[in-house]
């Protein structure tokens, strides 16, 4: 069957009320969808936690799921909201603390990321793609990684096509500054 | 094409975006001119890099996690859904009881008013005559007086009754309320 297919049937079983056909969608998603969040969020814990309320969110919110458009775009559009909520009481509460904000729990730290990428140069590359500002990580994330189209990713991350384009070119002009010789090549040869 | 637009369009858009007909022009292009081929070789390796990028493996425990919260989540909303229906459930039996109460209170109104009104008319002529001199009326007469108000009374809490009842009929913010009675 068609795995879109699949998919839209998942989705309206659980709409149902089908929680076995929903946990299918979860284990189909999850990764992506963590992915995502710690891409955006460069925190396991909160990344966990954005997935968990994305997933939970959009239980509850499918009957306003288009099931003739794939699932993962309106679940990613959700956790990106959820994500952006996140970061905004997290400024908030440093400056209501009076604080810094606490640049420990960044997913950079190596310890974290080396739990959950183990190959060095896919650490590093990762490690380049975050210390992008975050709505150019993000975008290159959803563009390359999880090979959305320009409006998918326009449309999840609630900006217009043309602010993705800006955003990508900008990523990768910074990239190409960044990356070293060596990975570049190193990359060729896999080629 | 000239080299230039061909860095800027590089530059600018995702190869991938580019519609097929100018990638071929590009390509073309590129293989006459080895400084636009170095510079399209890179934005490929780069464009291959960001694709190669890892994903993250999410926790083991996050779905079942999921599960867990999705579980509770259903189970609060049965009870929520369970209570509701018993609370749906009072008050229809709370608006029986009031209709009940209701109809007997009017029934008895209405008896003792006819009775009254019966008495009256029979003893002393039409009971509005007798408005006047209500002071110096003699028992029988005051009740048959009081019965005919009554009567009114009843009849005008009815007409309230029935005027309610019509124009609230599903709309829970706008139940009828009862004095007496809770809804």
């Amino acid at each position: 069957m068609d795995p879109c297919e699949e998919e839209r049937r998942a989705a309206l079983a659980a709409r149902a009320g089908d929680t076995t056909a929903f946990a299918a969608l979860v284990e189909q998603h999850q990764h992506r969808v963590f992915g995502l969040s710690l891409m955006i969020l460069r925190n396991r814990a909160a990344a966990e936690e954005v997935t968990q309320d994305a997933f939970v969110r959009a239980f509850i919110n499918l009957d306003r799921y288009d099931a003739t458009r794939p699932f993962y775009p309106w679940i990613a559009a959700i956790a990106v909201r959820l994500a952006q909520t996140w970061l905004r009481r997290r400024v908030q509460y440093a400056r209501r603390e009076d604080g810094p904000l606490d640049a420990g729990a960044e997913g950079h730290a190596d310890g974290p990321l080396r739990e959950l990428i183990s190959d060095e140069r896919s650490r590093k590359l990762w490690s380049l793609v975050t210390s992008l500002p975050r709505a150019q990580s993000a975008a290159v994330f959803l563009y390359y990684k999880q090979d959305m189209k320009v409006d998918e990713v326009a449309q999840t991350l609630g900006v217009a096509s043309g602010t993705i384009k800006t955003l990508l070119s900008r990523a990768r002009h910074a990239l190409r500054e960044r990356l070293e010789p060596s990975d570049l090549e190193a990359i060729d040869d896999e080629m | 094409m000239k080299c230039e637009e061909i860095t800027s369009l590089i530059r600018e858009t995702p190869l991938r975006e580019l519609p097929a007909a100018l990638r071929s022009a590009l390509g073309r292009h590129a293989s006459n001119c080895p400084a636009c081929e170095r510079m399209l070789a890179s934005e490929r390796i780069l464009q291959t890099a960001m694709s190669r990028l890892a994903e993250p493996k999410a926790p083991a425990q996050l779905a079942a996690d999921i599960a867990s919260r999705i579980a509770q989540l259903d189970s609060a909303r049965d009870s929520a859904e369970r209570s509701e229906s018993r609370i749906l459930a009072t008050k229809r039996r709370r608006t029986k009881l009031g209709w009940a109460a209701m109809s007997l209170g009017a029934l008895v109104c209405l008896t003792c008013a006819l009775y009254g009104l019966s008495v009256g008319a029979w003893r002393f002529g039409s009971p509005t005559s007798t408005i006047a001199d209500f002071a110096h009326m003699d028992e029988l007469r005051r009740m048959g007086l009081v019965a005919y108000g009554l009567l009114f009374g009843a009849l005008l809490y009815l007409q309230g009754i029935f005027t309610h009842s019509g124009s609230a009929p599903d709309n829970p913010r706008r139940r009828m309320t009862f004095p007496g009675f809770r809804m």
